[in-house]
């Protein structure tokens, strides 16, 4: 059993190494990840969380049998989240074929103090009607703005989460703003 | 109560999963970069080929003709090649997005680098012959195929139109015989092209000939260039250009 004092100082590539010769290790790394990428999916889907859950357990499955085509060359946060993108769009289209009642839920949403976003709105701004705007605009868009905003990627990260180039990036950013300007407008919601 | 991890661990000892071995994605990365680099050599060999169709076609002739030049130009593209060369490039681009890093680069970069990829590689591979094999082969494969060996010949079997090409069979001083593909025996008076390289001019050896018909199996001549080359080396010229007999550029 490795030591976890030890293993919590290593960084997320020298875990993934580390993972490839104990799978225990695998542990630390994924619990660096869990709760970011369970709020992820629950602000991208709006699923209930026990369902959000099961869609984390497959990400981590397969972070696990790839983890042999990690590339080194990216930051082994954007490689889970490119997974974790790729899951929810992937179980989205499924979903999309075979629709469900969803229950509407609360994801009780953290913003960073540090996001423009929420320094612009901070004084005005009612999360519960952001969370309904953003429910109501394309995936594509809200999976941009909730990337930026909530969990503070830079463009760079963001290309490689989503395997765009990097001006696509900008290009979504700025599509998802007026997206989500329009449905504010169209929604009569005022902040 | 376990947390996901907890659960996630659980499942892969009692499953025994285990990563993927490394050499199933190196083979999927070396099956992607093999078939970028043989579709990006097809799409040089086809740039190799349009550059030496391009580089060939008798283009100045359209010029000195009754018809409108675009009207050749649209006739005489390589349009098979530019087709190959298009379709080997919209692969380059699948097989950039779908290795490692490759999304990273838009679609116009990948197709912009291909092309001029393409491009470089087709015109040492012209250098090297390949285009004008490429051409010839294809021509001996399908029979609708226009090459420019069959093109020459047919834009050089038009006296009406002022173009007759062949085989010289005798030289005079002032005339010359001459068997055009289809086998016909033609006269033609040079008299009025200033003999500038008379050593060009032997038996046996193909010409084309810029003149006009002036009777059954009759035609003057004007200009008369050797028949392969990639541009045209005039032989024989107009009187009044007074060229010096032993300029360069007719060698």
């Amino acid at each position: 059993m490795p030591h976890p004092d030890k293993i919590e100082d290593k960084t997320d590539e020298e875990i993934v190494r580390l993972s490839l010769e104990n799978k225990e290790n695998y542990l630390w790394l994924m619990k660096r990840y869990e709760n970011k990428l369970l709020r992820y999916i629950l602000r991208l889907t709006n699923y209930p969380k026990e369902d959000a859950e099961d869609i984390l357990q497959e990400v981590f499955i397969k972070a696990y049998l790839n983890l042999n085509d990690f590339n080194r060359n990216l930051k082994f946060s954007s490689w889970i989240y490119r997974i974790c993108h790729n899951e929810v769009i992937s179980h989205w289209r499924k979903m999309k074929v075979r629709p469900q009642m969803t229950e509407l839920i609360d994801n009780n949403l953290k913003f960073s103090t540090n996001a423009p976003i929420y320094k612009e709105l901070e004084i005005k701004l009612n999360k519960g009607k952001i969370n309904e705007v953003l429910n109501q605009i394309p995936l594509k868009y809200r999976e941009v703005l909730v990337l930026r905003y909530w969990d503070e990627k830079d463009y760079n990260e963001m290309a490689d989460i989503l395997r765009v180039p990097l001006g696509t990036v900008g290009t979504l950013l700025n599509r998802a703003k007026k997206s989500f300007k329009e449905m504010t407008i169209k929604q009569n919601i005022n902040f | 109560m376990k947390s996901i991890s907890e659960k996630v661990v659980k499942k892969i000892k009692e499953e025994k999963i285990n990563p993927l071995p490394k050499w199933q994605f190196l083979l999927k990365d070396y099956v992607i970069w093999t078939a970028a680099v043989i579709s990006g050599l097809i799409g040089s060999l086809a740039a190799a080929t349009i550059i030496h169709v391009v580089l060939n076609r008798d283009w100045f002739v359209y010029l000195s003709t009754h018809r409108p030049p675009w009207q050749h130009l649209i006739f005489d593209l390589p349009y098979i090649w530019f087709a190959v060369l298009l379709i080997t490039i919209l692969i380059a681009d699948y097989n950039v997005k779908h290795s490692k890093s490759g999304y990273r680069y838009s679609f116009y970069y990948i197709v912009a680098l291909s092309l001029v990829f393409s491009l470089a590689i087709g015109a040492l591979f012209n250098i090297g012959g390949l285009g004008e094999r490429a051409d010839s082969t294809l021509a001996k494969e399908i029979s609708a195929y226009r090459s420019v060996e069959k093109r020459a010949i047919e834009l050089w079997t038009e006296p009406e139109e002022g173009h007759l090409g062949g085989e010289v069979t005798k030289v005079s001083e002032k005339s010359l015989e001459l068997q055009d593909p289809s086998g016909k025996t033609w006269e033609v008076d040079i008299s009025k092209a200033h003999l500038l390289a008379m050593s060009q001019i032997k038996v046996g050896k193909r010409i084309k000939i810029i003149g006009r018909l002036i009777g059954e199996n009759k035609f003057e001549a004007e200009d008369i260039y050797p028949w392969i080359g990639p541009r045209p080396r005039r032989i024989f010229i107009h009187q009044e250009s007074m060229l010096p007999e032993n300029s360069s550029m007719f060698k």
